[in-house]
């Protein structure tokens, strides 16, 4: 039986990994809640081009660490992962995004597609109502 | 008036252990750097510390954001950019449970009729004691303290004291009381076993049923938390 140690992962194999996963989650996100393309690419201000090359290659590629289309990526998991972990059912997550919210006052949807602010209040709003309890 | 006050901490909550890794395929690891990358753009939190070690995750959590209070996990005596963290919860099951039926119905009261309105949340307790916690309900004011529409004059009033924990009216449980702590050295390290409770939403009779099990355990009318 085998006894060799686990290695740790090289920058080069994480930055690859996280590629990897961040693509399976955009699409993931595109598909759970039922988005078209065009929200992905203006949610992420990038083309139809780019959002085909990824999906193509399976993975995804940033110009450079601090990229805004980064940051949206980030963001938008960031929102998804709260929105989740509120509506455990698919359709209550797509019925969320799409519906006017009596707060935010547009529909999630529209505010992450118009601006990057946009993106942050929805992803800000959903932390905070994740953790509202006791 | 200040007391000597010791109790169990009910909280209920949503259960976030999984929410990506019920969602997006991947192994353990590759979620772990998905959650990693979300976290570049989240505020930072506060995770190197003794008492992350020592504490449970569902009390550390709440001590794990980083200070000042950011706008968003503002609360009742707890205004943005104050320097310290809380940990809120009801004296009884009961009230926790009617905390949470407010932000459940809040967030599906305003869906369509044809989305599914369930939602599986744990609940916990945890042992608090403060030989000198600020009790309000006997305060000129305690119903402007515990108003239901806005924290506003709980913030005012949070910062002309000093005290490491409010016993206050619940908002939204009649009779109910809530204990809100700043310390986290005031809670035990960790809680009872969590439990699962079942939300359910009637749109129609606009209220809230909560299962245990197979068994209702509360009836919550939206007018009644609201």
């Amino acid at each position: 039986m085998s006894q060799e140690a686990v290695r740790p992962m090289t920058a080069d194999e994480r930055a690859k990994r996280e590629g990897s996963i961040v693509c399976k989650a955009l699409f993931t996100i595109l598909s759970d809640l039922d988005l078209k393309s065009s929200d992905m690419e203006k949610i992420l201000d990038v083309s139809r081009k780019t959002i085909g090359r990824w999906s193509d290659a399976d993975t995804v590629t940033f110009k450079n660490e601090n990229s805004l289309t980064k940051q949206a990526a980030s963001h938008l998991i960031g929102a998804y992962r709260s929105l989740a972990t509120i509506f455990s059912n698919s359709k209550d997550r797509q019925a969320w995004i799409k519906t006017e919210h009596p707060e935010l006052r547009q529909a999630p949807i529209d505010l992450m597609r118009n601006s990057m602010e946009g993106l942050i209040k929805v992803r800000r709003y959903l932390e905070a109502a994740q953790n509202k309890g006791a | 008036m200040r007391r000597n006050f010791s109790g169990k901490l009910w909280r209920v909550e949503n259960s976030d252990a999984f929410a990506l890794n019920d969602n997006v395929e991947g192994s353990l690891e590759d979620i772990d750097i998905l959650n990693q990358f979300a976290d570049l753009t989240a505020d930072p939190l506060i995770t190197n510390t003794r008492a992350s070690q020592l504490y449970s995750d569902l009390i550390f959590r709440h001590f794990s954001h980083a200070l000042p209070v950011p706008a968003q996990f503002v609360g009742r005596f707890k205004p943005e950019f104050y320097t310290r963290n809380a940990f809120y919860g009801g004296l009884k099951l009961s009230t926790a449970v009617y905390e949470a039926s407010y932000y459940f119905m809040k967030e599906r009261m305003h869906l369509p009729e044809a989305t599914s309105v369930t939602a599986s949340k744990i609940s916990f307790n945890v042992d608090f004691s403060d030989p000198n916690a600020l009790d309000v309900q006997n305060h000129p004011h305690v119903l402007l303290l515990t108003n239901r529409r806005t924290w506003a004059d709980s913030w005012v009033f949070i910062k002309t004291v000093t005290t490491d924990s409010v016993v206050y009216p619940s908002a939204r449980h009649t009779e109910g009381f809530c204990v809100l702590c700043y310390e986290i050295g005031f809670l035990a390290t960790t809680t009872s076993t969590p439990e699962t409770l079942n939300f359910v939403y009637d749109r129609e009779k606009e209220m809230c049923i909560v299962f245990k099990g197979r068994s209702a355990i509360e009836t919550i009318h939206w007018r009644t938390v609201s």
